[in-house]
């Protein structure tokens, strides 16, 4: 590994995953992330692993082989044509850096193929081309404004994170040939845009994307269906139906009336659940009146005029 | 205002279009299924046809290629999922002329509907 710059470390313990071990062996271990790779040091052995031969990041790992462990980070590696699970254990805060700053190396300044933009509003574009670009991570002061921007020749590509609904993989034939693509799906200014990214990181690409959505709270129960491309299996349900209902343009206030079968109460007890997991935020209180006594006399008196 | 029929086994999908298109277009007609669609075109020659892709008995693709081979008028835009660009594709090459995606925004429904007809 050339580049010995060091980017991240952290101490705790390592494992290297075994199938047939009778119990699993976790090991006081530095880790340190370099430019060029992630550098395990345990006992009196080092270990290097070349960022190019990392083949998967934050894997799960069967509970019966990590013991009473359940945070940790694992990093898939082939060397020498043998595949290596290890996993990674220490605080938090620095396992969830650590897994950051990989992906970071990962993926910026790598070459893409993109499609951009594939969809706006949901509508396929048609006669677009797929264009080669460079993929740049872009990290701001407290990740207020992080995105991903593709330069290209035609122009660059910018996706601000926090605009980001969702990322999936999908099959799709590019010149002939099955390819497995990244489908970005972001809010832009005046719409809803789709692009497709094709690369030799695409899962780097997902994890990175799918960790920023977990952290800001975007990836619920309600949305890791589609995240997973979980279609219309994923709309069941009154909650998903108002949130549909909502999406499309459909009043908050017309909603009971345009819901079949939805009671008033039932409609605002979801509303209700909603704000509180953030889905949807409260505009104003809609007053529900109804006559009293006196109200009913003026009536009955203008009636009689 | 362009007379429109609904295909979808999704009754609240149905009723989502329908609310959609209030004011501006009229929906005549409702099928559930393929089949459904196919007879139903026949009766009330639609403007504009707004079809799901994935529908027991007859899926959108094979009703659009009977609508679009009885009818090479007819005008069909394919509702899709998120996942499904392939099944789109398909639905081009069956005789569909255009596309939106669920979820999908309101304008976009008639951007693409106005878009359509202006064809």
């Amino acid at each position: 590994m050339a580049q010995e710059k060091v980017v991240t470390w952290l101490e705790g313990k390592i494992l290297f995953v075994d199938t047939y071990a009778a119990r699993p062996n976790w090991v006081p271990c530095k880790v340190v992330l370099t430019y060029g790779g992630i550098w395990l040091m345990h006992g009196s052995e080092k270990t290097g692993v070349p960022l190019a031969a990392i083949v998967g990041l934050g894997r799960e790992v069967p509970k019966k082989l990590t013991g009473n462990v359940s945070e940790y980070l694992s990093i898939a590696y082939v060397l020498a044509g043998k595949e290596t699970t290890v996993a990674i254990t220490g605080q938090s805060a620095q396992l969830k850096k650590l897994k950051k700053y990989i992906m970071f190396l990962q993926l910026n300044k790598k070459p893409v193929y993109i499609l951009h933009p594939a969809k706006v509003g949901g509508a396929i574009q048609d006669n677009l081309q797929w264009e080669q670009g460079l993929l740049n991570v872009v990290w701001t002061p407290a990740g207020a404004a992080d995105k991903l921007v593709v330069q290209r020749k035609s122009g660059n590509v910018e996706i601000p994170m926090g605009e980001i609904e969702m990322v999936q993989t999908e099959n799709q034939k590019i010149s002939g040939k099955a390819q497995t693509i990244a489908n970005i799906k972001f809010t832009g200014a005046e719409n809803t845009y789709n692009t497709f990214i094709l690369s030799g990181i695409q899962n780097s690409l997902i994890e990175y994307i799918n960790d920023y959505l977990k952290e800001s709270g975007v990836i619920s129960r309600h949305n890791e269906g589609a995240v997973g491309g979980g279609g219309d299996a994923a709309l069941e349900g009154l909650e998903d139906e108002i949130l549909v209902a909502l999406y499309s343009g459909v009043s908050a206030l017309e909603v009971p009336t345009f819901m079949e079968g939805a009671e008033v109460d039932q409609v605002e007890a979801v509303y209700d659940n909603l704000i509180s997991q953030g889905l949807v935020e409260l505009v104003r209180l809609r007053k529900d009146v109804k006559l009293t006594a006196k109200g009913r006399n003026i009536v009955n008196k203008k009636m009689q005029m | 205002m362009a007379n429109i029929m609904l295909v979808d086994d999704s009754k609240f999908m149905r009723a989502l279009l329908k609310k959609v298109l209030a004011g501006t277009h009229t929906v005549i007609g409702e099928a559930e299924n393929g089949v459904e669609a196919v007879d139903l075109y026949d009766q009330l020659s639609p403007d504009l046809v707004m079809m799901d892709v994935v529908m027991p008995h007859m899926d959108g693709i094979l009703a659009t290629n009977n609508i679009v081979g009885k009818h090479p008028e007819a005008k069909v835009i394919m509702c899709t999922s998120v996942g499904q660009d392939e099944k789109v594709k398909a639905a081009i090459k069956a005789g569909a002329r255009g596309y939106i995606t669920k979820p999908f925004q309101g304008p976009s429904v008639l951007k693409e509907v106005e878009s359509l007809l202006g064809q």
